[in-house]
């Protein structure tokens, strides 16, 4: 049982493989070009026009302080990780090599862990191209305070983690690009919207949707410079939890042929 | 082996596509259930959180450390808390405190009693509650329809050694500062109080709809800071002094604010109180300004009143005397409303200062851990040089102006636009240098009293009786501490006009500085150290200001001819535009480098793509 003895020399040339073909092709170029102007901007002159006390942007507020960017980051993720995990799955069914993948004497678990592994990284490149940039525009306007932008890149790393996981998921779960898109994005939007429920809602279904809310496990810890060990374990246990159903499912294509 | 049985085998083997689907979708839910179970179980009992901000304010503070340290007998904490809560915000709201309160007391779980208390459900809990004066609020009911309200309780009440502290609405976000403090008063013996002498005992204006009651409504009042003080502390109104009755013994820090022609006994028994080892703060101010018109409140007496005093002698034979002159910052100068011809305008006032690190001294706790504090109209006190403290009295400059500050004649109108400041402080550079002025300075030593070997002032004339026979004035005979600060409106009460530049007051930084001041004085540092977990400022930088003083806008002269003001214009046209794309270049280096790195990181790896393809196909073709 090699796969078991050594699983990361498996994961890894999946992971080397699809990180190659995500820079062969212009899309993830523009993607993060995209994302590094768009994201910046959003904090500079619009704020956070979301709940119930809006956010100023960058001049309008005038503190040096990346909260507002941090507040952005769990609703444009919601779309931006969708998007760039989409093909990952229902591409190789659509193409048809889902099915010379499944036939290599690798086990379901090391692709999905490869796959994950490079939509991660390409995911968290990007949010740390964008955030980084916006902060030193910031260090250069003001008292930047750089343990919370370093500790926020920690969060968001696990916030990635959770989405890519359930990005992928929901690409193994439809035949299709634009499917999996729809559904990966109505997934997560739907995840960040639930504090802004909260008002709504009765009392214990309010607690269990704001202890389910990837929103307020990121913007209430890892957001402020806080390493809060109670929503690193909640990242990890969704990603996991993903993961594991992103491998039942293909794991149950791969057992019918 | 029968059949039958190797087909079971076989299917075992190799399940069929619905027996797979349905393996698949049973495993999804179980992992949807454990991944839930699992966070709700790490929200519980993970508390194992780093605050690594520069700030530190989610992260137990070192001073409610101390203060729980101190705890010798039990605390009993009652929690008056609805436990099922309909409405979700509410329901929150108290998952956050109780949180909190947990984590509070896993400080020294041995120190606390913990009991929670429903009145919604139970008699005995209600009857509690409102023997506490606690109150509900009113929720919205459960269910997406909102249905019908609910009384949500949540309040606290501390107990130790038959003395009670009440917390009657926590604030998640306050919490751990509203349980710390009432604890800390709970553990002391007594509670400190603060008297009030001069402006906060004159009558409140008249309320009323018509101009000259909504103007008067903005003159300066003192309710909020002496409430704020008196939630820990007894607040005390200092009165028939001049009717010779001496400082009430229970007074332990005596607020003289803006006193004006003090009556010769009363002087005499804010002298004594001090002599006594009393600590004294006076807050020294001209006539009381409206902020909204810049109008002098009628009948006031100013420090020319003050100057007449018997008080003022007694300050400044202990090296205290605050000038009639005002101070403008033109550094640390702030923006403020003026209503002027019936439309409001922004004014960037030199004369409301707000001061910062650097203005602020590091040497005492009262303003160590202050970020800033706004003065507005302030009057500077005179230097040691000029008037010396007495032997064995020190003087230490508690806050100072910036550099950048002159002095001016008391103006008898506040600036209306931002053309007159210019003007006014074009003409004071032209005349003066800058300098900088203390606004606030505490002495400290044995006071000579004025009296010392005379005796005491004849008391005014008293409706309720003769006063206790004044003794032997006593002098230096204890130590004690006096603050003098040149500015009474960083105690004002703040004002919210409904426009979008309130005028803050006391709410600019002076409740801070007046509760850490009472501490200080009263010996009691560790509060000071609770109070200053606030938010750093971290104001961006001015680019506009920057420019415009590259360009020297402000620098005009007074009496300039119409061309002049045109070049100044242009002048500030360009300011503005220089400092927009100085603005746009911040902003486009960092992401045009960001999107550089991704750029060359793709033509790089690309180019390694196409030379290892190129020596594949080359090893292949020989």
């Amino acid at each position: 049982m090699t796969g078991l003895a050594r699983p990361r020399s498996r994961v890894l040339p999946f992971a080397r493989r699809e990180l190659r073909s995500a820079f062969e092709s212009p899309v993830a170029y523009v993607a993060i070009g995209l994302f590094v102007l768009l994201l910046p901007a959003l904090f500079f002159f619009l704020g956070y026009p979301v709940g119930v006390v809006p956010l100023p942007g960058l001049w309008e507020g005038g503190q040096a302080s990346l909260i507002v960017l941090f507040h952005w980051l769990p609703l444009l993720l919601a779309f931006v990780v969708p998007a760039l995990c989409m093909g990952s799955w229902s591409e190789e069914r659509r193409a048809g090599t889902e099915e010379v993948l499944l036939t290599y004497p690798v086990s379901v678990a090391a692709v999905a862990g490869g796959k994950f592994l490079a939509s991660w990284l390409l995911a968290f490149l990007m949010t740390a191209l964008a955030t980084l940039s916006a902060a030193l525009t910031v260090a250069a306007l003001g008292d930047l305070d750089w343990n919370t932008v370093w500790v926020g890149l920690l969060g968001a790393a696990f916030l990635l983690a959770a989405y890519v996981a359930v990005a992928q998921c929901l690409s193994a779960a439809s035949g299709e690009q634009l499917v999996a898109f729809l559904l990966g994005a109505l997934a997560l939007g739907l995840a960040w919207s639930l504090p802004l429920f909260v008002r709504i809602l009765p009392g214990g279904l309010a607690g269990l949707l704001e202890a389910a809310s990837p929103t307020q496990h990121f913007l209430g810890s890892a957001a402020r410079g806080v390493v809060d060990l109670a929503d690193l374990v909640y990242f990890a246990l969704v990603a996991i939890a993903a993961l594991g159903v992103n491998v039942l499912l293909v794991e149950g294509r791969r057992c019918r042929r | 082996m029968s059949a039958a049985g190797g087909n079971d085998r076989a299917a075992l083997a190799h399940p069929s596509a619905r027996a797979l689907r349905w393996n698949a979708l049973l495993t999804a839910a179980l992992l949807g259930v454990i991944t839930v179970l699992g966070a709700s179980l790490a929200e519980r009992h993970l508390t194992r959180r780093i605050d690594l901000s520069e700030d530190g304010l989610y992260a137990v503070a070192p001073a409610t450390r101390r203060i729980v340290d101190r705890i010798e007998d039990r605390v009993v904490v009652r929690l008056f808390a609805t436990e099922e809560v309909a409405d979700g915000q509410y329901a929150l709201r108290t998952a956050r405190v109780r949180a909190q309160l947990d984590e509070l007391i896993a400080l020294s779980p041995e120190s606390f009693e913990l009991q929670v208390l429903d009145p919604s459900v139970s008699s005995e809990a209600r009857k509690r509650a409102a023997d506490a004066r606690f109150r509900p609020r009113q929720g919205r009911g459960g269910g997406l329809g909102g249905g019908a309200s609910e009384e949500v309780w949540l309040s606290l009440e501390l107990g130790y050694r038959g003395r009670t502290a009440r917390i009657p609405e926590p604030m998640p976000w306050q919490f751990e500062t509203q349980f710390a403090s009432r604890l800390h008063g709970l553990l002391s013996d007594r509670r400190i109080g603060v008297g009030w002498f001069g402006a906060p005992l004159d009558p409140p204006p008249e309320a009323g709809d018509d101009p000259q009651s909504r103007i008067a409504a903005t003159f300066s009042r003192f309710s909020y800071v002496r409430s704020r003080l008196a939630e820990d502390r007894r607040d005390i109104e200092v009165r028939g002094l001049a009717e010779g009755r001496p400082v009430p013994e229970e007074v332990d820090v005596l607020f003289v604010v803006r006193p004006g022609a003090v009556h010769p006994r009363a002087a005499y028994e804010i002298d004594q109180f001090v002599q006594r080892g009393g600590r004294l703060v006076v807050c020294l101010d001209d006539h009381d300004y409206s902020v909204l018109t810049g109008a002098e409140r009628p009948g006031g007496e100013g420090l020319e009143g003050f100057e007449q005093s018997a008080l003022h002698r007694a300050l400044k034979s202990w090296g205290a005397e605050v000038s009639r002159q005002q101070i403008w910052d033109k550094t640390w100068r702030t923006r403020r409303l003026q209503f002027n011809g019936g439309r409001w305008a922004l004014v960037n006032d030199p004369m409301v200062i707000t001061v910062r690190e650097g203005g602020l001294s590091d040497e005492v706790p009262p303003t160590q851990s202050l970020r800033e504090v706004q003065f507005w109209w302030a009057h500077p006190l005179a230097t040691e040089g000029m008037v010396p403290t007495p032997p064995g009295v020190v003087r230490t400059d508690l806050v100072t102006t910036s550099d950048g500050s002159w002095l001016n004649q008391r103006v008898f109108q506040l600036p209306r636009s931002a053309m007159d400041v210019t003007r006014q402080l074009a003409n004071l550079q032209r005349r003066t240098d800058p300098g900088r002025f203390t606004l606030a300075a505490a002495f400290s030593g044995r006071f000579p009293s004025p009296w010392a070997g005379a005796e005491a002032p004849e008391p005014a004339e008293s409706i309720v009786g003769a006063p206790p026979a004044a003794g032997v004035p006593r002098s230096a005979e204890v130590d004690s501490t006096v603050v003098v600060v040149g500015d009474a409106d960083w105690l004002r009460d703040p004002q919210d006009f409904g426009a979008p530049i309130p005028a803050l007051f006391s709410e600019g930084g002076g409740r801070l500085f007046a509760e850490n001041l009472v501490d200080w004085l009263s010996l009691d540092e560790e509060l000071i150290g609770l109070r200053s977990r606030v938010p750093t400022p971290r104001p961006l930088r001015d680019f506009v200001g920057e420019e415009e003083a590259k360009l020297g806008v402000f620098e005009a002269d007074p009496y300039e001819t119409e061309t002049e003001r045109a070049e100044r214009a242009r002048k500030a046209d360009r300011a503005r535009g220089r400092a927009r794309r100085r603005q746009w270049l911040t902003m486009l280096y960092p992401a045009l480098g960001a999107l550089l790195i991704v750029g060359l990181f793709g033509a790089l790896w690309n180019g390694l793509q196409t030379r290892s393809a190129r020596t594949s196909g080359r090893g292949g073709d020989a």
